[in-house]
């Protein structure tokens, strides 16, 4: 199974469909709500301090315990919301700023008003909790309530001091400035995103086109590795066809028509993976390396094998086809009879290392179009997500170092870069 | 060459994230810009009488004035999204005026808490959430809350009220504390929620991809299968069973390897640009659709998934909303960042065009460093590049 895991950071042009946009536009502004009835409970709380320890002698610091049990439910509301605490939030708020002008009047000896500058911030926390719900318009009906809640509260407090009421405009203000920018958020979020729906179905063709693209490269290098390859040797080929080339086109032919190029069913991947660790990895390589010698490179496998069972069925697939081309390079052009693999692994990764003391070539030759080496070593290790380096000089031999993760990217499945 | 750095994490807004609501909330900008400019005069004409340095008021009103433009024009439709170092310049103007504002009622304000500037920074705050970075409106709030309250205590001996300087302190912060505190965790909420979203459609998206692997696979073996199965497969068939090969063998050798010789390269050498406008091209095949892409370098290849979803979804609208004619997607690297320009002919209207891409546009605008659009006689041409 591959990994598609998006990455935090980078950009994205899939916004958020109308369905989400409503939700999450009423959450934020439900967070932003909390976040300023904080301030107004903090402001409420050092107002408070500050006069308590400026006139020492009166008795105001109660007026601070009822701040606590509205602190304690706001962040509640804030790290679970619920219907049950912002409920509570509301009924406990009431009451706090009924018990706070209480003793605000009381202890400094003045007559209470329902717009005085503490209370007024008891009354926007409460109007600010927003509430919870899906949609904005519900948030419009929380902050309604919450708004009578809070005059309500306040008028019961002037009733039982017997001062009379005037109307907070502050509050007011409030309430109809959170309900006005809710509603025109209601029309805006909903409206011009017409082009969504485009983007997500590019998103998943373009995802698509990714997949294509890796087969594609894939089915390009096989034909490389055994149709043209084929070709060539029947070109290059006078009279009789030794029987050993006759198996390879045979066989070729068979790999061609008679089976799937590619090991993509699920399925068989995991029952491969399965097996993988039994060794039978090496014996699948050796088999892969001697077809590709044809009888005429003697090749020595060496280093640790046991590395191939960190790769899935598809990577190992793709890591073996490329080395095996490799030793058909061998056998074609390097002129020589002997060649080395060395497995080698760690730090993610699994490699193999190509060697051969033949004639080797001047890396800037390009004698196969952008085939070759590009497409059946370098392009097939790609679509796993790996790399090819090669170093030659004329008569100094070749190395090719191949290199493959050993758990893919998510490139290499060509779905997600 | 990287073309593709992702968003630096202080660089994540609402406007980047998702353009279509940073440009549904631009009433809401404008709305509070025009807000923040009446209420300097609204409150000058009942407290008048503490202005007692006029100079410094007329300076605040010019701060405020810069401040307000800086704003609505960096949230202009038409301007790429709005960069740090003017958003910087925006901050410092709020706290020059709250400043010059407190200068010009110096020993004469009465009562601190109602002062305009610090309720016209609040809501110049909660204006410029869809446009920057939660970390950086709470930073100001923070840096404009202290400087209000240093401003408090500073003018703490003129006011009427007999209450403690600390009191004095909180009361004339309160405004900006509050509206920054509240635009901070708006737009924090938002952009994580937007975050979160965008991770699980392309997770949905890549597994639509891989439901559909094994179908794309046996296609493609198909359409290569098909093709060998026509002279290549026969051959070899044939050439395995003869006792020998001669001359003509290996010329029709030679001229079927270099026939899939070239098909191949063809595919190989084929840009991800030509391939997507092909693709797409291909699903209208009675119509008469010129596509050209210009990418000598292969960019779009090595462009991020988004990036390239983008242009296609460009493509896919022009072809489809906007019957075009013609298409001509060029892409280039100045200065190591992408660069796009698209063309395309349409028979529409062009100001119909315009709004058939509106979204698109605005999609465009959220995602880049420069974007622009030109009319050309029955043609669009759509100017980008990206970057941060």
């Amino acid at each position: 199974m591959h990994s598609h895991v998006g990455r935090k950071g980078c950009i994205v042009p899939l916004g958020l469909p109308p369905h989400l946009a409503a939700r999450t536009t009423s959450t934020a502004i439900a967070r932003a709500g909390h976040a300023a009835a904080a301030v107004c409970l903090t402001t409420v709380g050092l107002v408070v301090v500050s006069i308590q320890a400026y006139l020492p002698q009166v008795i105001l610091w109660p007026a601070l315990v009822v701040l606590i049990p509205m602190a304690v439910l706001l962040v509640l509301l804030e790290r679970s919301p619920s219907a049950f605490i912002a409920v509570s939030y509301l009924v406990i708020g009431g009451l706090c700023v009924v018990w706070y002008s209480l003793i605000a009047s009381i202890q400094l000896d003045t007559p209470v008003a329902n717009d005085d500058f503490t209370i007024v911030l008891l009354k926007l926390s409460l109007i600010l909790v927003i509430g919870v719900g899906p949609s904005l318009g519900i948030s419009m009906v929380w902050t309604t309530v919450a708004y009578l809640v809070g005059e309500l509260a306040s008028v019961a407090a002037l009733v039982m001091l017997g001062a009379p009421w005037r109307f907070d405009t502050i509050s007011f203000a409030a309430w109809f400035i959170v309900v006005g920018l809710l509603a025109v958020l209601r029309v805006d979020r909903l409206t011009g995103r017409d082009s969504q729906s485009e983007i997500y179905r590019a998103a998943r063709d373009e995802m698509l086109a990714d997949v294509r693209r890796v087969f594609e490269q894939r089915a390009t290098a096989l034909l490389h590795d055994t149709v043209l390859n084929q070709l060539a040797v029947i070109t290059a080929t006078a009279g009789e066809l030794s029987p050993a080339v006759r198996a390879a086109i045979r066989s070729d032919l068979e790999t061609i028509v008679g089976q799937e190029w590619f090991d993509v069913d699920p399925a068989q991947a995991a029952d491969d993976d399965a097996r993988s660790e039994s060794a039978d990895r090496e014996g699948r390589l050796r088999a892969v390396v001697d077809d590709a010698a044809g009888g005429e490179v003697r090749v020595a496998i060496e280093g640790d094998a046991a590395v191939l069972a960190a790769l899935d069925s598809e990577a190992f697939d793709e890591f073996s086809r490329a080395i095996g081309q490799c030793i058909a390079n061998v056998r074609r052009h390097a002129g020589i009879g002997t060649a080395d693999v060395v497995l080698g692994g760690g730090g993610g990764e699994v490699s193999a290392m190509v060697i051969d003391g033949g004639r080797g070539f001047a890396l800037d030759a390009r004698t196969d179009g952008r085939l070759g080496v590009g497409t059946s070593i370098v392009g097939r290790l790609e679509t796993i997500g790996g790399s090819a380096t090669v170093w030659s000089q004329p008569g100094k031999g070749t190395s090719v170092l191949l290199r493959v993760p050993a758990a893919r990217s998510s490139s290499a499945t060509g779905v997600r870069p | 060459m990287n073309l593709d750095p992702p968003i630096p994490s202080s660089q994540v807004t609402l406007e980047r994230l998702d353009p279509l609501s940073a440009a549904a909330a631009r009433p809401v900008t404008t709305g509070a810009a025009l807000l923040a400019l009446a209420l300097p005069p609204l409150t000058l004409l009942t407290r008048s009488h503490e202005v007692t340095q006029p100079i410094w008021l007329v300076l605040s009103l010019i701060a405020l004035a810069a401040a307000v433009w800086l704003l609505l024009d960096r949230s202009r439709a038409s301007r790429p999204v709005w960069q740090s170092a003017s958003a910087q310049v925006f901050q410092v103007l709020l706290a020059a005026v709250l400043v010059t504002s407190a200068a010009s009622t110096a020993g004469a304000n009465a009562l601190i808490r109602d002062d305009w500037a610090p309720l016209v920074v609040g809501v110049l705050l909660v204006a410029s959430t869809p446009y920057r970075p939660a970390r950086e409106i709470m930073f100001w709030t923070i840096v404009h809350t202290l400087l209000c309250a240093a401003l408090g205590v500073v003018q703490s001996p003129a006011a009427s009220t007999e209450v403690p300087v600390l009191t004095l302190a909180v009361t004339g912060s309160f405004s900006v504390a509050v509206m920054g505190f509240a635009a901070a965790a708006y737009a924090r909420s938002l952009n994580s929620s937007t975050q979160l979203w965008h991770d699980r459609a392309w997770q949905s998206a890549a597994a639509a991809a891989v439901e559909h692997r094994s179908g794309v696979a046996r296609s493609v073996q198909q359409r290569r299968v098909s093709l060998l199965n026509r002279e290549v497969v026969p051959y070899l068939q044939r050439v395995v069973a003869a006792e020998t090969i001669d001359d003509d063998d290996r010329d029709e050798a030679r001229r079927l390897a270099r026939s899939i010789r070239t098909l191949l390269v063809t595919d190989v050498e084929k840009t991800w640009a030509q391939l997507m406008l092909d693709e797409l091209v291909g699903r209208h095949p009675r119509l008469n659709i010129v596509a050209v892409a210009d990418d000598p370098d292969d960019l779009g290849r090595h462009a991020v998934l988004e990036r390239r979803t983008l242009l296609r979804a460009l493509a896919a609208i022009s072809l489809e909303r906007l019957s075009a004619s013609e298409l001509e997607l060029r892409l280039s690297a100045p200065e190591g960042r992408l660069a796009v320009q698209w063309s395309v002919a349409t028979p529409r209207p062009l100001p119909d065009a315009r709004r058939e891409l509106r979204a698109m546009l605005e999609l465009i605008r959220g995602l880049t460093l420069r974007s622009s659009v030109h009319e050309l006689p029955g043609r669009l041409v759509l100017e980008f590049e990206y970057g941060y």
